[in-house]
Order: structure tokens, then sequence, then C-alpha cells
């Protein structure tokens, strides 16, 4: 029946739509994770250098300095998962479904939702926020790496011969084991950016096309 | 739509002539009240639209003074139907799962 159909179509698409808005909430929240898990990064690398400084590793002796390097390291861990559940928890707290009630209505709902969006500021949002997806995944990786790179120099660290060589195959390391670990999130999030981008064409097509249309009711 | 506006001289809700449309649809002859309290739509209000549905064609009022839904009303909800699925039936929509 053509006007179920009509209500499930407007049904997936104020679904879609409360998607959007959760991206938003993403979209402000990465600066909150980037700060989190950017901070406690930073936090563990002061650290070190004033273990460094302070000569205290060589004070302290092989066991003791391995130890407190081990408990730094647990800094940027809790950074990047506090970060993440942070982000989890703006993105879920986004409420969704006010429109059901109105939806509920039947055909006239649907037709009561379609006209009370403001399609230009929908498409604006959409447009700002379909790459945020893509920078969250990203932002994850590149904390993913960090925190390997940092754990394998602390359990195998680079031989002072050869140094540069040292460093750029515990990079690749990082970068390979972090890829196992946050790749298949990276590729997922990547799609979703494809989606939205797909998403933005197909509403702005609809709205140029229902926007210069009108209903003609036969006196 | 104002009192003003019931003289036909601006558009009326769309969505509003499909509620009305649709009550009297389903329930057959309808009084005014009962019309304004099944669709949720204030009794000067509801009047307002009757006056233009009645210009319109869509309802009349029947010798029990009651409102009925006429051939003309019936087809132009159905022609609304078909003008939305038009544009919407056309939309695709991405698996989104943002978080």
């Amino acid at each position: 029946m053509k006007e179920d159909d009509a209500v499930s179509k407007v049904e997936e698409l104020m679904e879609t739509l409360d998607h959007v808005k959760r991206y938003r909430e993403l979209s402000s929240s990465l600066k909150s994770f980037v700060l989190i898990a950017g901070g406690s990064i930073l936090a563990f690398i002061l650290i070190r250098i004033l273990l460094v400084i302070l000569t205290l590793l060589s004070l302290l002796g092989g066991n003791s300095a391995y130890l407190i390097s081990f408990v730094a390291l647990m800094i940027p861990l809790a950074g990047v998962i506090l970060g993440i559940l942070h982000v989890r928890r703006r993105v879920n707290s986004v409420k969704g479904g006010e429109w059901k009630q109105t939806l509920a209505q039947g055909f006239p709902g649907a037709l009561e939702l379609l006209s009370g969006i403001d399609w230009q500021s929908k498409l604006d949002e959409i447009s700002d926020v379909k790459q945020i997806s893509l920078l969250y995944g990203l932002a994850k990786l590149s904390s993913y790496s960090i925190l390997v790179f940092f754990l394998t120099a602390l359990i195998a660290p680079p031989a002072p011969t050869n140094f540069s060589i040292a460093i750029v195959s515990l990079l690749a390391v990082s970068l390979v084991i972090s890829l196992g670990i946050g790749g298949k999130e990276a590729v997922k999030r990547y799609r979703e950016a494809k989606s939205l981008d797909f998403l933005l064409h197909e509403l702005r097509s609809f709205y140029n096309e229902f926007k210069g249309s009108e209903f003609e009711i036969k006196a | 739509m104002s009192s003003k506006e019931a003289n036909s001289k601006s558009k009326p809700d769309l969505y509003i002539i499909a509620r009305l449309i649709k009550v009297l649809k389903e329930r057959g002859r309808v009084s005014r009240t009962s019309l304004a309290t099944s669709t949720g739509l204030p009794y000067d209000r509801l009047v307002n639209y009757l006056s233009w549905m009645i210009e319109k064609k869509l309802v009349e009022i029947d010798n029990d003074e009651l409102v009925c839904l006429t051939g003309e009303g019936s087809e132009t909800y159905d022609r609304l139907v078909d003008w939305i699925m038009e544009y919407v039936g056309k939309l695709k929509f991405p698996r989104l799962r943002s978080g």
C-alpha cells in the first residue's frame, strides 16, 4: 500500500537524520578525545624526559626504571581508553525518535514531519560532519600507534648503534600492530564517510526537487 | 491558518488537510466537535479548514450537520500520497552506525 510505503520511507529518513545528530555530537566530542588522549600521551613523554633529565633511571637501576616506565605507560593507555569512553558516552546520550509519536498518525504525520524539516540546515549539518567519522577513526588509529610504539620501545629498546634504522623499524612495527588492532574500524569509518557523502547527495537532490514542486488541490 | 487565511488567501497546511481526510475516510460522517477531538485541532481552526475544504469540494456537510468526505476529497488524498511517494520513493538511505 502506497500510504504505508510513504510512512516507512519517512521513518527511514527520520532514523537516518537521528544518526546525523549523533555524528554532530561525535564532531564536538572529537576535540575532547584529542585533548584527553593527546594530553595523556604528552604527559607520558614529559615524564620520560623528566626521568632522563634527572638521570633517575640510571640511579634507580634496571628493574625499577623499567617498572616506573611501565607504570607511566598506563597514563596514555588510560587517557586513550578514557577518551574513547567519553566519546561513546556523549554519542550514546544523543536522544532520537522524538518524531515517532507524530509518525504514529500515519501518512498525515509523515507529511507533517517532512514539512517541519529545515532542509537547508540539515544539509549543512551533514556536509559539516561527513568526514568526522573518518577523522575520529584516524585519531584512534594514531593513538594506538603511539601506544604500541611506546610499549614496543619499552619491551625492546632500540639499540644505540643504527639508532635511526631501529626507530624506523619500531615505527613500522607499531603501525602494523595498530593496523591489526584498529584497521578494521578505520575501514568502517571510511565507509561511513562515503555513506554520509552519498546521503548528502541523495537529500540534496530530494530537497531541490521537493522545494520546487507544489501540490495542487483542484477547486 | 488564521481566520483571515481561511478566506483561502494563503495555503493551508497539507498535513492538516490530510489528517482531516484520513479521519473522515476511517470514520465516515463525523460531527465537527468529534473531528476537532480526533485531529487535535482547536475548534475555530477546524472550522476555518472546513470552510476552505468545502470551498474546494473536498468535504460537505450533510442534512444532519455532519461532515462527510466527497469523492474529490478521497481522490485528493490519494493524489497527495502519490505526490509524496514520487519524491520520497526515490530516496535511498545508506546504512549508518555512528558512535
